[in-house]
């Protein structure tokens, strides 16, 4: 066992964790925080993707020690005082979600992109997601939920 | 995930006389885009993986009056984004953007790329067009090699037990270079090259080629350079006849195999149209960088 420091969603845990988990098993099965999906296990679907100090990676390649010293953010940590984020209102209000396993990589692989490129066009959305697979959307929602969510920041921006 | 215990030493000097000591019970851990999966498949089975906590000398990009030098541990992303790399080596920069998905890129180096020495490995044609070398370090010492030798066989390269890649040496390619990366896959994102070009020119004044340099992917054990068709380019007018030619002595000389992503016939007839086109398209570049 390992002593491992995180920071998760701007909170502070220490837990004894076997230094051959990944950090999806930890958050989901020591944290509880369930968002983060394991699909393939291999890096190939993103079900599992968090973002480590911003950028995404798949949690599932990733052993718990190496996050230690960054800021992790899962799908838990979006919504700010019982309010979703912008990003997920959208992908709500544009039909992106069918069974919703993709849906928490998705939104925060579309996070990264949005805090890099506040106004995307399809090419870049198409891109910042190619690493997200979704069995039941055919993508084509989902690009309109991200350009709309784009949208909607850019508008809180400017107010 | 199969056990194993983790080491960290504090440096790469600790890593390194702990690495020795360890032989082939250990692998070093890099990004893990690759060890994590084999470790999954159980593929390897190491005692030890060996995580290095303090990266310096490994990661970070210099460039000096003879070339960059990239550290091993530097990212596929930060590879593809660096401003130096995008404007003098942009065939590499290409590659790189090119490979896996963008969670992958933020983790995976391009040092674990070529010691994966997969045939397939995205940054290998760029590299060796480049005339690229490695810097490699072990308990008794480091040595540096040209990249063509590195990669000895599918999944073997050139280090020995306990051996670290710590960076990798690309000379500057001077003026009237144009190179050119092309990849082919079965869709856009996060597929293993079927096949994958790069090409370097270099542009005489009188409109010959003055150098020529030809490397392919996931067509050989190895990805290689393809001197027949390298030495029927240079010091010839080039024209479009001539990469046709040159195009056809790199096809007859990759060696590919079948495999579920496609045909060994389709991998050569694809790698001559790649040559070709890849060509064509670095000795334009090579024009727009002549000076004058
Ligand atoms: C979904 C997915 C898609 C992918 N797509 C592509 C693709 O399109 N193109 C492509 O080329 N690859 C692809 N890959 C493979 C992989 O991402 C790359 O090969 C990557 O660059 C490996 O780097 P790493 O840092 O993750 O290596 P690691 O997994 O950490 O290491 C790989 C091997 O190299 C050794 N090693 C690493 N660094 C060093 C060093 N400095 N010195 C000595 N030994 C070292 C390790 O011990 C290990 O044996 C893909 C992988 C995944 C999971
Ligand atoms: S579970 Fe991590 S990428 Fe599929
Ligand atoms: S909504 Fe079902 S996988 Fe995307």
């Amino acid at each position: 066992m390992r002593k491992i420091a995180l920071n998760v969603n701007d909170e502070e845990y220490s837990v004894e964790a076997k230094p051959h988990h990944s950090l999806l098993h930890v958050l989901r099965e020591q944290l509880g925080l369930t968002g983060a999906k394991e699909g393939c296990g291999e890096g190939h679907c993103g079900a599992c993707t968090v973002l480590l100090d911003g950028r995404p990676v798949n949690s599932c390649l990733l052993l718990a020690v190496e996050a230690e010293g960054a800021r992790v953010t899962t799908i838990e940590g979006l919504a700010e005082g019982g309010r979703l984020h912008p990003i997920q209102e959208a992908f709500i209000n544009q039909g992106a979600v069918q069974c919703g396993y993709c849906t928490p990589g998705m939104i925060l692989s579309a996070k990264a992109l949005l805090d890099e490129i506040p106004d995307p066009g399809e090419k870049e959305i198409r891109e910042a997601i190619s690493g997200n697979l979704c069995r039941c959307t055919g993508y084509v929602k989902i690009v309109e939920a991200i350009r709309a969510a784009g949208k909607a920041l850019a508008a809180t921006r400017g107010a | 995930m199969p056990k194993f215990e983790l080491l960290e030493p504090a440096d790469t000097r600790e890593a390194l006389s702990l690495l020795s000591e360890l032989g082939e019970r250990a692998r070093l851990l890099a990004g893990g885009t690759d060890l994590m999966v084999n470790l999954r498949r159980g593929r390897i089975r190491p005692e030890y993986v060996v995580r290095i906590l303090s990266k310096e000398g490994l990661q970070g990009f210099s460039t000096g009056s003879t070339g960059l030098r990239i550290g091993a541990m530097a990212t596929i992303r930060e590879v593809a984004v660096h401003p130096a790399i995008k404007e003098r080596f942009p065939a590499l920069a290409r590659a790189a953007l090119s490979m896996a998905t963008p969670q992958v890129r933020n983790r995976a180096t391009i040092g674990g790329n070529l010691c994966n020495a997969s045939p397939a490995a995205d940054t290998a044609p760029p590299l060796l067009v480049h005339d690229a070398e490695v810097d490699i370090s072990g308990a008794a010492g480091s040595r540096t090699m040209p990249l063509r030798d590195f990669f000895q066989g599918p999944g073997a390269a050139a280090l020995q037990a306990g051996e670290i890649l710590t960076a990798i040496r690309v000379p500057d390619p001077g003026t009237g270079v144009g190179a050119a990366f092309i990849k082919l896959g079965v869709r856009k994102a996060q597929e293993i090259a079927i096949v994958s070009v790069a090409v370097l020119l270099r542009r005489g004044a009188a409109g010959q080629v003055d150098e020529a340099r030809i490397a392919l992917g996931a067509v050989a054990p190895t990805p290689l350079r393809v001197p027949a068709a390298e030495d029927e380019l240079r010091s010839r007018p080039f024209s479009l006849e001539l990469a046709a030619r040159a195009a056809g002595l790199a096809a007859s000389a990759v060696e590919p195999i079948d495999d579920v992503r496609a045909t060994a016939e389709y991998r050569r007839a694809m790698a001559g149209v790649l040559v070709e086109r890849a060509l064509v398209d670095a000795w334009e570049k090579a024009a727009e960088n002549c000076e004058g």
